[in-house]
């Protein structure tokens, strides 16, 4: 057969297979080009960052202001982009993932890491299921309850029961999930439909092995305020995220109060275009601060009455509770400030004081676990020729310093003030 | 060399000439483009900077420098690409259609050629993906040139250079013709050539049927894409959540091969069976 | 032998074919005639599957229709089935690509007869050597049996009488040849059987040898007889 007379096609079919081949095999080595994150070492032992991971948006200016994700553990960092298809599918909380890889049939379903309890035994579900009739306004929302034996793996509960007074709801979202001794406490954010309240914090609390509700328990309410009469928000101060036993559930109500900015102020503030929702929102002022505390062991909410030094920091410090403390921290040119305060004696606890290397803008991005406080400061103005990250771990006991590092970016591609790093979320991996 | 491959260079050698019409007008527009877009950037710098007396670097901080993406932008470069996809869809409904109407019923001989109707059927689609994907690699092809025929133009301290991935992952519509991955590569591409057998197979629904046939036809393609979409649908409204990203990952690919089988074992039925010159 | 056997045909609601039955032999040339529209295209398109019946069977040697039929019968139908841009070349390449039958010296011979240029592309050819064109290709496939649709209608006359003069050939000796026509004139003295057609049904078969010496009539006597009846 005379090849000559297909030519045509033929080199159509070459051009197309070199070019395309060519472009994915390069582009599969495209990530020598990326950024490279180092965690060096100022003080202390690695160890202790071996399981950190900073999750934060990454942006180039060069690059338009385009933003790619990147997760960043202690001997590597990638980028979404550079995932593979199949990595960026499973895009979910590494411990969603962590349980569906254990516990695979359980987990179908099961969404928001919020929703989920683990202890050494089990692990507890507990979610609003909606029922839509209409499909504008649910009809129907009832709590789904499923408890896991971690070593049999079996459902050992597993019951569905109706919201009660569902009706008087436009929405319930479930933010915490606490199992103590066969009771299993659901905290949620209920949102009413009459116009008097804007919201209610309530405890649902079950008896697993009658699979009844015991109690219903409307711990915190929020009135509906018309526009220009400020607002009033409630903070849970627990991470929600956190799946871990929990002794108390420690809430923030702030009132509010519009405040006009100065006009000379608004760029100050368009500059800081992110805040922590435990900070104060622009252009309002907190008139009210009180802290609650729900003991889910004994199921009572108390207002917490702080000592005067502690009171005056709840505007501007970073509050976490863990285990039976409170821990308020600060950061100044002073260095990094800790104090513990201790729920149920309700007495200062520990006063820690920690020099940081740079001093952010911001309040550091803190975690809590395992009794190590993790902080991430970043100090990167635009106008700063140098921008740093830094990485504290203490003991939160003891107030030992046990690591601290500097992240170090190092971009083949563009000078080193070119980019800027949006930290938003610090996990620890076991 | 067999019947289907002839088919093939037969059917691309009818277009062909349009075909290379249609990458010439890319190739001319796009690096007239990028030869204009450059151009008048630099014009813009040398005013500022010899008549306004900017300096370069306040220059610079007012105007940004000059990368790959002003150029992407403009009509210059977007146009013809988007003149390419709307030849090569109507072109799939064209290269059957051409073989009816008219003088010369081409569809008598092309009926009658010793050969497995669904040959002609497959040469027809094998011919669009050739055309797609060739239009692709020539795009391919031309943004490395455009991009040294930019850095000719515009001087060093000027410009941001770009590889060709990041101009490609920096625009959103270069980045769904050209997909991250060489996995995503094969599904976008993939799931465009079920689309086309699922197309092809509706227009045969309408040439055996005819004004019944349209129906028919487009009964056809909203009962491919209920069943392309199934897992989804399934996950999102009956079986809440129930199937993990991977699961419904699968399923949908399952039920790609499945829709393209089906279109193309339907079109070979009505090839057989039900067609009409 | 190709059997047609109890063939019905809608389109829509209008009945075309009414269970026609026939069989054509080869060696023979069979003609189709009847007015226009009596459904003798519509039977040449469902022999050669290129329409759907709705009830019947088509047999060819025996065997249904299937892509090796297409090295056995060929149909040449009232259009060319080539496209405008092809030189004649081109058509012929097409062929002898495609088709196991082609036979290239027989194609050259008839290129001589009709005094065609192969060069010529199809858009730029008049009518009759249009319909030469389409003969050739057909006939110049070494196959069993072809299949003319209204291979006289709407050209000149002395194209005529060169594809009359071909039907005497041996181009066509031994096959089998079904042809169509509402004008039996030219064609008369050359067919072997005649199948007369009205409404979709089967008026009436016969031999025109046989009719001719035992009732001495010619196909139109007949036809005036079965037509005006």
């Amino acid at each position: 057969m005379n090849i000559k007379r297909y030519w045509q096609s033929i080199l159509i079919i070459i051009v197309i297979l070199v070019t395309i081949s060519t472009y994915y095999l390069q582009s599969s080595f495209a990530s020598d080009y990326l950024p490279q994150f180092t965690f060096t070492k100022i003080s202390g032992d690695e160890s202790h960052i071996d399981g950190i991971t900073i999750t934060a948006d990454y942006t180039e200016q060069s690059l338009a202001g385009m933003y790619d994700r990147i997760v960043i553990e202690k001997d590597h960092a990638s980028f979404t982009s550079d995932l593979s298809f199949i990595e960026r599918l499973d895009h979910y909380d590494d411990r969603i993932k962590n349980y569906r890889k254990e516990y695979r049939s359980f987990m179908r379903g099961k969404l928001g890491i919020y929703s989920f309890y683990e202890d050494e035994k089990s692990l507890a579900y507990a979610d609003v299921k909606w029922v839509y009739g209409d499909y504008v306004q649910p009809d129907n929302g009832s709590f789904v309850i499923d408890v896991l034996d971690k070593e049999t793996e079996q459902v050992i509960t597993s019951f569905q029961y109706d919201v009660p007074n569902v009706e008087d709801f436009h929405w319930v979202s479930v933010e915490d999930v606490q199992l103590v001794d066969r009771k299993l406490n659901i905290t949620t954010r209920n949102h009413p439909k009459n116009y008097e309240e804007e919201m209610e914090i309530h405890v649902y609390t079950f008896d697993l092995d009658n699979q009844e509700l015991i109690s219903d328990q409307e711990l915190l309410s929020i009135p509906s305020t018309n526009e220009g009469q400020g607002w009033t928000d409630v903070v849970n101060l627990n991470e929600t995220d956190n799946v871990e036993p929990n002794n108390y559930l420690v809430l923030k109500k702030m009132v509010m109060e519009e405040v006009r900015v100065p006009e000379e102020e608004y760029g100050e503030y368009n500059e800081r275009s992110f805040y922590e929702a435990d900070e104060v929102p622009y252009g309002m002022e907190v008139k009210e601060n009180q802290l609650f505390a729900y003991n889910y062991e004994t199921n009572e909410i108390e207002e917490i009455s702080l000592p005067e030094e502690l009171q005056v920091l709840m505007d501007a410090a970073t509050i976490r509770p863990y285990n039976d403390e409170i821990y308020f921290i600060t950061s100044s040119e002073d260095g990094l400030e800790v104090t513990s305060y201790h729920i149920g004696s309700q007495e200062i606890g520990t006063k820690q004081t920690f020099d940081l290397a740079i001093t952010p803008e911001l309040n550091p991005f803190i975690k809590i676990n395992n009794g190590k406080m993790y902080v991430v400061a970043t100090n990167q103005g635009d106008n700063l020729q140098q921008k740093e990250t830094n990485i504290l771990v203490t003991d939160i006991h003891s107030g030992e310093t046990l690591y601290e590092g500097k992240l170090e970016i190092k971009d083949p591609n563009s000078n080193q003030s070119d980019y800027e790093l949006y930290i938003y979320e610090i996990n620890m991996k076991d | 060399m067999s019947r289907y491959l002839k088919l093939v260079d037969f059917e691309i050698k009818r277009f062909l000439k349009i075909y290379l019409v249609l990458v010439g007008v890319t190739i001319v527009s796009q690096l007239l483009g990028v030869i204009f877009t450059s151009k008048n950037y630099l014009n813009l710098a040398n005013e500022m900077m010899y008549k306004e007396m900017l300096s370069k670097e306040t220059f610079l901080q007012q105007y940004g420098s000059f990368s790959f993406l002003q150029v992407t932008q403009t009509t210059w470069f977007v146009g013809p690409i988007a003149l390419c996809i709307v030849t090569l869809l109507i072109y799939v409904f064209f290269i059957w259609y051409r073989d009816w109407f008219g003088k010369n019923t081409f569809i008598y001989r092309l009926l009658m050629l010793p050969t497995a109707r669904l040959n002609v059927y497959l040469a027809k689609a094998t011919t669009i993906f050739l055309f797609v994907l060739g239009l692709v690699s020539i795009q391919l092809i031309l943004l490395p040139i455009e991009n040294n025929i930019l850095q000719l133009i515009i001087p060093t301290d000027l410009r941001t250079d770009l590889a060709t991935a990041e101009i490609i992952n920096s625009f959103y519509y270069l980045a769904i013709l050209f997909p991250y991955s060489f996995t995503e590569f094969l599904i976008y591409y993939g799931l465009g050539f079920m689309a086309v057998f699922v197309v092809f197979t509706s227009i045969l629904f309408e040439r055996s049927f005819r004004l019944k046939g349209v129906v028919l036809g487009v009964l056809y393609g909203g009962f491919s894409l209920l069943i392309l979409f199934s897992p989804v649908l399934i996950d999102g409204l009956i079986l809440v959540n129930f199937f993990y990203p991977l699961e419904i990952f699968l399923l949908s690919c399952l039920m790609a091969v499945i829709v393209t089988a089906m279109s193309i074992w339907l079109s070979n039925y009505l090839l057989k069976n039900k067609i009409r010159v | 032998m190709i059997e047609v056997k109890g063939v019905t045909k809608k389109f829509g609601r209008k009945q075309v074919l009414k269970g026609i039955s026939f069989t054509a032999e080869k060696g023979e040339i069979t003609c189709l005639i009847g007015i226009n529209g009596v459904g003798k295209t519509t039977i040449m398109n469902a022999i050669m599957a290129l329409t759907p019946i709705n009830n019947g069977q088509i047999l060819i040697n025996g065997e249904e229709i299937h892509k090796g039929s297409y090295e056995k019968i060929t149909f040449i139908p009232d259009a060319i089935t080539m496209l405008p841009q092809m030189k004649i070349s081109d058509a012929m390449q097409f062929m002898d690509d495609f088709y196991d039958c082609w036979n290239q010296k027989r194609a050259d011979e008839m290129l001589g007869f009709f005094k065609l240029d192969k060069n010529e592309r199809i858009s730029s050819l008049s009518k009759g050597n249009t319909a030469k064109v389409n003969l050739l290709l057909g006939l110049a496939m070494d196959v069993d049996y072809v299949l003319m649709d209204e291979p006289f209608s709407g050209i000149d006359i002395f194209s005529r009488e060169q594809i009359a003069e071909v039907f005497t050939s041996h181009l066509i000796e031994d096959r089998g040849v079904i042809i169509t026509t509402h004008e039996i004139n030219d064609i008369e003295h050359l067919i072997d059987k005649a199948i007369l057609l009205n409404e979709g049904v089967v008026l009436k078969e016969f031999n025109t040898e046989e009719i001719r010496e035992n009732e001495g009539k010619s196909v139109i006597d007949v036809m005036r007889e079965v037509y005006q009846s």
